[in-house]
């Protein structure tokens, strides 16, 4: 399929509970019948939490600090770890999109939408890698992380890209087992996490990088998304999905 | 009886079971982690299948086999789950 003219690009600002309960309405409905594949870059405001599906909160999280410091604490569909999400430094993308225009096989359809970041990061003037399972680096230093799931015929990939994340929040709000560190041979989470304003030892900025994530992604899969909002089925299906999100019995489960 | 095992898989993910064992039945069972798995009802149906059956390796590979072509993992494989669950029963017998 020749995508040029089918992808939506949906740009916002918003809570936790909305942004996954858009990335959950996007995905359902793309699965019930053939719709155009999105793009979303978005960003999250007030800065939240979100962890992954199978996730125990209490052993993943300082549950005591983010909740002192008011910051949400909302659980994905996805699996994956736990993700501070920086409304003044991070910048969250999704693509939903059918399975045959990325890559059947799960590991080459990370790599595949992750080379859309890869770009991105060549755009702003920074060498990345990809490394499986499903992570960016640059100079050896996570700057990115994704997370897939799929229903059917049809994926919804959501991941970071910390451009300018305080990293010192990390290390308060998030639980880092010490053998994922020694994986990664980092004895702290400044060896492990970065981000591209501190590894281009310049500022950059929020709009840039959105700017160079559309050109990323439009390099990767050869599209040119048309800008878009979210049409009146998708509304009333997030209308719901905001409530399960909003839910101590779905976001505290485990 | 509260049994649990984690492992931190080479190049993979984080994943960790955690059994309550009621008379030698799986009253419950928690699959815990940062790994990938879909469909995640399948996942959750694969787990109430756990609950309830006598903690035997017969019965585990049972609802293995079951669903072992309807949930896809990554960061973990079946294989790293069932290694576990038998880790867990050998932790069973000694206690």
């Amino acid at each position: 399929m020749n995508g040029l003219e089918n992808w939506r690009l949906i740009l916002n600002e918003g809570t936790a509970e909305y942004n996954m309960a858009v990335d959950e309405a996007i995905l359902t409905l793309n699965n019930l019948r053939p719709r155009a594949n999105v793009l979303r870059l978005y960003v999250f405001k007030p800065s939240a939490i979100t962890i992954g599906y199978f996730q125990k909160v209490y052993e993943t999280i300082n549950v005591e600090y983010a909740v002192s410091n008011k910051i949400p604490i909302v659980r994905r569909i996805t699996g994956g770890g736990a993700v501070y999400h920086d409304e003044n430094g991070e910048i969250t993308y999704s693509i939903v999109a059918d399975v045959g225009s990325v890559d059947f096989d799960v590991q080459e359809s990370y790599r595949k939408i992750c080379s859309g970041i890869l770009y991105a990061l060549n755009f702003l003037g920074l060498d990345g890698r990809f490394e499986p399972v499903n992570d960016v680096t640059v100079n050896g230093k996570k700057v990115s992380g994704s997370a897939q799931i799929r229903k059917g015929n049809v994926l919804l990939q959501h991941g970071t890209l910390m451009y300018d994340t305080d990293v010192s929040k990390i290390e308060k709000l998030l639980l880092v087992p010490k053998d994922k560190l020694a994986a990664h041979s980092a004895k702290t989470i400044y060896d492990r996490v970065t981000t591209l304003s501190r590894e281009k030892g310049s500022k950059i900025s929020k709009q840039e990088v959105i700017n160079a994530l559309i050109k990323g992604f439009e390099k990767a899969f050869n599209i040119k998304p048309y800008e878009d909002t979210l049409d009146d089925e998708e509304k009333n299906l997030v209308k719901e999905l905001v409530k399960k999100y909003g839910q101590r019995n779905w976001n505290f489960r485990w | 009886m509260h049994i649990e095992l984690d492992k931190k898989v080479l190049g993979g993910k984080y994943v960790k079971v955690e059994v309550e064992l009621e008379n030698g039945i799986i009253d419950n069972v928690i699959i815990s982690g940062d790994f990938f798995a879909f469909p995640i009802e399948e996942f959750e149906n694969f787990l109430t299948s756990l609950r309830g059956i006598k903690f035997s390796q017969e019965q585990i590979n049972n609802v293995f086999k079951k669903f072992s072509d309807k949930i896809t993992f990554s960061g973990i494989t079946f294989d790293d789950l069932l290694e576990i669950f038998t880790q867990l029963l050998n932790k069973k017998d000694l206690a």
